[in-house]
């Protein structure tokens, strides 16, 4: 059997982290933790070696992108998808060329979130 | 007769020394019958008879059968100068080749024959081989000549085997050229008696057998009995005898071996090897020939099927081009293609032209001509942008969401134009791919202003919509009736500020305009703020704004009136709109209408919601006590005034009179502020007060104001005294507070109270103690024309 896809969701605000693990319920994941600031983030990915993350990039403590390179540097294999505001693409531009896989803008639709992270999967 | 007998047998004896003495073979044979009367000793010799073994043998037993007709024949015709020739069987049986010459004789009385014999067995021999070496070489010429205009190189392998069987008379004759590998010999062509025997590209290893032998050694193999032969390889159930095989040679490649094979041992001698030899040569340089034709044909035909695939490409791409070209000068959006330097390629869509007014775009670097357009720093994001598509893995789904250029207002210098052209363009970028390797991006860009706008506009109508719907639920929480009396009032008022305008500002005004239209303005925000109608008192407020704005200008002209105009009719068809939704709301209605009794207690419940929701935002505690307040005793005519001026009271209080719970209880009160309102009706006068337990009137903070007001001369305030002060709260533009909001603090609302309750005659009374309470006193005549509700 496939073994299930490690998930770390990072984001400041509750709602946004358990719409997107309502969201993804359907592929073959497995929640390995959750984080509402860049430090718990970084302590999580330590602890739970996380395939794929869902990274917020404004977030207390550390901001999203050092939290990006710091995980990169963990583990340069992890996918990084960062979900940031429509209208800051500098943002986004920046978390790709740092080695984001996946770029995922506010505010959401269900279908965007599955359809983005079924690529980044692939 | 005896001289001439002695004679006679010396010249006999003459005659038989003479006879026995010739080299060459005398035969004396009966003309008759051939047989044998005296032969020399000749003939005992070369014959191998005895003397007496000649005398009982007929001349016709030295003939092999098949010549004896022939011999009789010559017997009688005999010619002696004419030799005729015969074969002669020997007692040993060897058959030799003889030429007889003879005459007749008269020999002892008989007609008789003499003969002479000359063996020529070795003169038609060597006859026999030069006629057949002039055969053999007419014939080689012949097939040379042949082979050289032979190019087809099966046609030529197969006249080759034919016509050297045919000349030579070789039971068999084959043709094995050398295979590509250089390992075997394959049979081409076979003639003669091994045709059905070997099949047909039969191969032959390199140094198997005597063909093998040849392409090995490359040197003639010839066999005079092959079963002597170790080389000798039975391939079929072949009968030959004799085998020669000859190696083709071109310089010194070997290319294939010619092979004669006989039914008949020793059938090959050194002619035959002469010969072969001669014919391989000619043949290998004819296949040779025959290759080189082949190769130049098959050249030819080569390049001619690429002349006609070139042809066709080049149609082909010529109309493709023709195409292109038509795509590109009719497509509506701006396509182009950027190399991975971004640079512009050189064909790109008309509209590319006209959507950026340019048509200096050929070979220019795209991020140039954007520059003039946009910042350095969105440069530097649409750099990183295009950078990621050309470089990255990450799939353009993904990166189309990064794409600063999705959506962008640029603004174009038009020569002919005044004013620089304003656009909103959207640009898509597209991987060139060509295998695994990404060449470049195809762009395009469509200008998406109009959609833009018609988005706003959707926008905004999608606003509308949710306003009235907002509208539609603010009004199910009215009363009907209540809602009926507000746009009642409404109306007016519009009606008022219509009139104002048209009447006094058509050569413009003054700020005593203003004013009035200010007021009604202000009349109608109460009234839709009480009914909890916040777009209604929303717009109202913004009209109120505009009012401000004017305000401050120092002279007014017409034009300047034309946005009052505006705010008017907007809010004219909004209470064109609210009517016509009240008319559907009262249908449903109707069936659950409440009763009077109730229907009365609408004014002091909507009071009390608006205490409820101001004091709430101003984060107060107020307790509303209306015990005392007797709606059903209200004048009808007075109905509207009297809320009116509630509401008005209610907000100055809630604003200004009331403190915060915390400066309350610092001044030794309750936390709660108290909000009092009641009725009294006796001799023809309706009597209503509004008190509240708040700061009472803030004398010297009017005071103040008063004197910055500019109204009045500091001095003449100064001589006035605390009643007359309190009074001017009925001043138009005095408001104690510093800062205007949708609810209170533009100081019109009590002017505007004052002179409506004065307009009917009526009068109000102000009561106060400083830090304990205010109490307004209204008093309207009851002339009695009108019923109250309850009557």
């Amino acid at each position: 059997m496939k073994e299930k896809v490690k998930l770390l969701i990072v984001d400041d605000s509750a709602i946004i982290r358990q719409a997107i693990h309502k969201h993804l319920k359907d592929f073959d994941i497995e929640v390995v933790g959750t984080a509402d600031d860049g430090k718990v983030a970084l302590e999580v990915f330590k602890s739970s070696h996380p395939d794929v993350v869902t990274l917020d990039i404004t977030m207390p403590e550390i901001d999203g992108l050092t939290v990006l390179e710091e995980m990169l540097k963990i583990d340069s294999s992890v996918k990084v998808m960062v979900v940031t505001a429509l209208s800051d693409k500098s943002t986004g531009l920046k978390a790709i060329k740092l080695g984001a896989k996946s770029f995922l803008p506010k505010p959401f639709t269900p279908e965007k979130l599955r359809s983005s992270f079924e690529r980044l999967l692939d | 007769m005896n001289k001439k007998k002695e004679n006679r047998v010396s010249d006999q004896d003459k005659y038989f020394g003479l006879f026995n003495k010739i080299a060459d073979p005398i035969f004396i044979f009966e003309k008759e019958n051939c047989r044998i009367l005296d032969s020399n000793a000749a003939v005992t010799r070369n014959y191998g008879y005895t003397k007496e073994e000649i005398k009982n043998m007929s001349l016709l037993d030295l003939h092999p059968q098949n010549e004896v007709e022939k011999v009789r024949k010559a017997v009688r015709i005999i010619n002696k100068d004419v030799p005729f020739t015969f074969t002669h069987i020997k007692k040993n049986g060897v058959k030799i080749f003889v030429e007889m010459l003879s005459d007749h004789i008269d020999f002892e009385g008989r007609c008789a024959t003499i003969t002479i014999v000359r063996d020529v067995s070795d003169r038609v021999k060597v006859e026999k081989e030069l006629k057949r070496k002039a055969i053999q070489n007419s014939l080689l010429y012949e097939i040379g000549q042949r082979l050289t205009s032979e190019l087809d190189l099966g046609t030529l392998l197969k006249i080759v085997v034919t016509s050297i069987r045919d000349a030579f008379d070789y039971y068999g004759v084959m043709l094995l050229l050398m295979d590509k590998d250089g390992k075997k010999l394959v049979m081409q062509s076979i003639s003669g008696g091994y045709s059905k025997v070997f099949p047909r590209n039969m191969p032959i290893k390199v140094g198997e057998g005597m063909i093998g032998q040849a392409a090995l050694t490359r040197q003639t193999q010839i066999s005079g009995d092959v079963t002597k032969n170790p080389d000798y390889v039975i391939k079929a159930k072949e009968v030959t005898k004799s085998e020669l095989s000859v190696p083709l040679m071109n310089g010194d490649r070997i290319i294939g071996v010619l092979d004669f094979q006989s039914d008949k041992e020793n059938a090959f001698d050194q002619s035959d090897v002469t010969a072969a030899e001669t014919l391989s040569s000619q043949i290998a340089s004819a296949i040779e020939n025959a290759n080189l034709y082949n190769q130049a044909q098959i050249e030819i035909e080569d390049r001619q099927k690429a002349e006609k695939a070139l042809r066709k490409s080049k149609n082909r791409l010529q109309s493709a081009k023709k195409e292109t070209d038509t795509i590109l000068e009719n497509v509506e959006e701006g396509l182009f293609i950027l190399d991975k330097t971004y640079k512009i390629g050189s064909q790109f869509s008309t509209a590319l032209t006209k959507i950026m007014h340019t048509k200096d775009l050929k070979q220019k670097y795209f991020l140039d001509v954007l520059r003039v357009h946009f910042s350095e720093e969105l440069l530097e994001n649409i750099k990183d942008y295009l950078d990621l598509l050309l470089n990255s893995e990450i799939d353009e789904e993904t990166l189309s969401d990064l794409n600063p250029l999705s959506q962008v207002e640029m603004s174009f210098q038009v020569d002919e134009e005044l004013l620089p052209v304003e656009k909103v363009l959207a640009f898509k970028f597209r991987r060139i791919q060509a295998k695994d390797e990404i060449t470049g991006l195809i762009a395009t860009v469509n200008d998406v202003t109009e959609q833009v706008q018609l988005a706003k506009k959707l926008e905004v109508s999608e606003e509308q919509s949710k306003r009235q719907m907002e509208w539609f639920l603010s009004i199910l929480h009215v009363e009907p009736d209540m809602l009926k009396e507000f746009i009642d009032g409404a109306h007016t008022e519009l009606n008022e500020i219509e009139n104002i305008l048209k009447r006094e500002t058509s050569a413009g005004g003054d700020h005593h305009v203003l004013e009035k239209i200010y007021r009604s303005v202000h009349l109608v925000k109460g009234n839709a703020s009480l009914l909890d109608l916040k777009f209604y008192a929303k717009k109202a407020h913004n009209f109120e704004e505009e009012i401000e704005v004017l305000k401050k200008k120092n002279e007014l002209y017409a034009k300047d009136f034309i946005p009052l105009k505006m705010y008017l009719d907007d809010m004219r068809s909004d209470i064109d709109e609210i009517n016509k939704m009240i008319e559907k709301i009262s249908q449903i209605h109707t069936h659950f209408r409440p009763k009077r009794s109730l229907e009365s207690k609408m004014l002091v419940r909507s009071i009390e919601n608006l205490v409820k929701r101001i004091s709430k935002e101003y984060k107060k505690e107020v307790q509303f006590v209306h015990e005392n307040f007797r709606d059903e005793n209200i004048p009808y005519q007075y109905r509207l005034i009297v809320k009116d001026i509630l509401i008005q009271m209610a907000r100055n209080s809630l604003k200004h009179g009331i403190e915060k719970p915390e400066e309350r209880e610092k001044c030794g009160k309750s936390r709660s502020g108290l909000i009092e309102i009641a009725t009294h009706s006796n001799n023809g006068t309706f009597r209503f007060k509004f008190r509240d337990d708040g700061r009472g009137l803030q004398t010297a903070k009017i005071k103040e104001k008063l004197k910055n007001s500019g109204k009045w001369r500091v001095e003449e305030i100064e001589k006035w005294d605390e009643k007359k002060i309190a009074r001017t709260i009925f001043e138009s533009g005095i408001s104690t507070s510093d800062s205007t909001d949708i609810v209170a603090g533009r100081g019109v609302g009590m002017n505007i109270i004052y002179q409506k309750v004065k307009s009917y005659k009526g009068k109000i009374d102000i009561g106060y103690e400083k830090g304990k309470y205010v109490e307004f006193t209204v008093s309207l005549p009851n002339t009695g024309k009108h019923t109250s509700l309850t009557l």
